[in-house]
């Protein structure tokens, strides 16, 4: 159980800096705070200063790695993690 | 309770985001809410907020039926703002996210609801709407719209402002439309993958400028566009109609307290800038000119409408006009062409220099996806233009080449680069915020 936990841990990790590196290469996405100043529990609206066209373009550069994500997906993510937990459902 | 406006609501085709609602299913969710309604005292106030844009439609019509006065709330109002209404209204009853909570307040209207103006001010204002209007407003702006009972309207902007009402609650009311809801605005790439057909999609600038960024032309069953709440450059609507040649593109002219909407009009390439159309039916335009109204010319934009809100002041009014802050350009033939707004109009040494005149052409100017052109004053010439623009540019050449495409009175005096404007729901920007950066910087 340990070792899954820890796994599962490395995993959501990892899907964190995947969307820190969209964050930082797409040119629509530009957050209030630096990118090393970004926290998972960080809210995209309030911490980010991202609006729903913001998170459309997130999910479009999602996209190229996770093609099975929807867009309305943002729907109901209001923080980061929302969006790291879902990514590591579709993983 | 009376169901009108809920049964004439649910009988029509009702999809939520990529599936098409069962009888059964509008019924049941209906039931819920009753119960919801009908355990509120009689002629209650009611502040509605519902992330559900189905649900809150069905309760929003609910309360309508129930002889409540239902105050739609946008998902997105800060809570100290959402604190204020609550204090200023005598802490009704909320109803929030199909939660109830709050104290209670008899209305002191039925058959209405409150909406908020959005965007550009401050602070929000109630407007109290009549429902009776409001459908005839819907059916006014469907008729200009040509949307028929066989169109699909897509919900893509917030159903709990005055266009939401009106354009796809009230709209399917009466046009019988089919109506797509969606809990989030969807980019043609994210249509594409949808089966579209005869679908109409009502988009804010920002939205626009969205659209025109996916370059994702060539999608088939988007019957129309019409783009409203701001201004759209000629240059995006330009951009559009390259994307979709067969798509007709409206653009549309509303204010809250005028029930919305007041005017529509097909847009083509040979319209000039700020054109946003003629009065739908009922409504009636006028400008404000030397105190003087008059039916076309230049002036303050003044509107006669059945639509208008219930509580007006009396300073609202001129010779039975809404009068608007609104600076428009009103032809022989009734077209509109949208100027400036009052406050914005600025002054440079007795020239009357247009905001929108200058943002055109900024907007030209590549990696620059938004500006504003505000006023400074000065002891010199009076008052002179500021720009602040959306995107990181090198200020020296924007300023090289505005010199080459403006007046002397219209350059900027200061360009102000920002990565990305505040912005209300709507995308609208958030004037007063970016004005005060601007003082700090």
């Amino acid at each position: 159980m340990g070792s899954s936990c820890h796994a599962k841990g490395v995993s959501m990790n990892m899907i964190f800096e995947k969307v820190l590196s969209v964050i930082e290469k797409c040119e629509d996405l530009n957050p209030k705070v630096n990118l090393k100043e970004i926290r998972q529990e960080m809210e995209f609206k309030a911490d980010l200063g991202f609006d729903s066209l913001a998170l459309m373009s997130l999910v479009y550069e999602l996209q190229e790695a996770y093609p099975a994500l929807d867009e309305m997906a943002i729907a109901d993510w209001s923080t980061i993690d929302d969006c790291v937990k879902h990514l590591e459902r579709l993983e | 309770m009376s169901s009108n406006l809920c049964s004439l609501f649910i009988s029509r085709e009702i999809s939520v985001e990529k599936s098409v609602c069962t009888q059964e299913f509008k019924e049941q969710l209906l039931l819920e809410v009753s119960s919801i309604i009908n355990e509120l005292a009689s002629n209650s106030e009611i502040l509605l907020r519902d992330k559900d844009p189905f649900r809150f439609a069905l309760i929003f019509l609910a309360a309508i039926d129930a002889g409540h006065f239902p105050v739609a709330i946008p998902t997105d109002l800060p809570d100290f703002q959402f604190d204020k209404i609550k204090m200023s209204r005598g802490n009704p009853v909320v109803l929030d996210n199909f939660k109830v909570t709050g104290g209670s307040v008899k209305a002191s209207v039925t058959g209405c609801y409150g909406s908020l103006t959005s965007g550009t001010t401050s602070v929000p204002k109630l407007c109290v709407l009549d429902a009776v209007n409001a459908r005839a407003c819907a059916k006014a702006h469907a008729d200009s719209l040509n949307i028929a009972s066989e169109d699909q309207v897509i919900q893509s902007l917030p159903i709990y402002h005055s266009f939401g009402i009106i354009a796809y609650i009230f709209t399917t009311i009466e046009v019988g439309n089919r109506l797509n809801f969606n809990r989030a605005f969807l980019g043609i790439r994210a249509l594409q993958k949808r089966e579209l057909c005869d679908c109409i999609l009502h988009l804010s600038p920002a939205q626009l400028s969205f659209v025109v960024k996916e370059r994702s032309g060539g999608i088939k069953g988007i019957k129309s566009f019409s783009v409203g709440g701001g201004m759209a450059s000629t240059g995006l609507l330009e951009k559009l109609s390259e994307l979709f040649p067969a798509t007709k593109i409206y653009t549309t002219y509303g204010l809250t307290e005028a029930g919305p909407r007041v005017t529509t009009g097909v847009w083509k390439r040979d319209r000039p800038t700020g054109y946003i159309g003629e009065s739908i039916s009922g409504v009636t335009l006028a400008v404000l000119r030397n105190g003087v109204v008059k039916k076309s010319g230049e002036g303050k934009l003044c509107i006669k409408t059945p639509y208008l809100k219930i509580n007006l002041g009396a300073d609202e009014l001129v010779d039975d006009y809404l009068l608007t802050r609104d600076l428009v350009c009103i032809d022989e033939c009734g077209s509109v062409n949208f100027l400036s707004r009052e406050d914005d109009l600025i002054n440079v040494g007795g020239i009357s220099v247009y905001p929108k005149d200058i943002e055109d052409v900024v907007k030209e100017y590549d990696l620059i996806t938004d500006c504003i052109v505000f006023k400074k004053k000065s002891s010199e010439y009076e008052e002179y233009p500021i720009l602040a623009v959306e995107g990181m540019i090198e200020v020296k050449l924007l300023d090289d080449f505005l010199k080459h495409k403006l007046t002397i009175y219209q350059v900027p005096k200061e360009i102000h680069c920002f990565e990305q404007f505040p912005r209300f729901s709507l995308g609208k920007v958030n004037r007063q915020d970016l004005l005060s950066r601007i003082k700090h910087e």
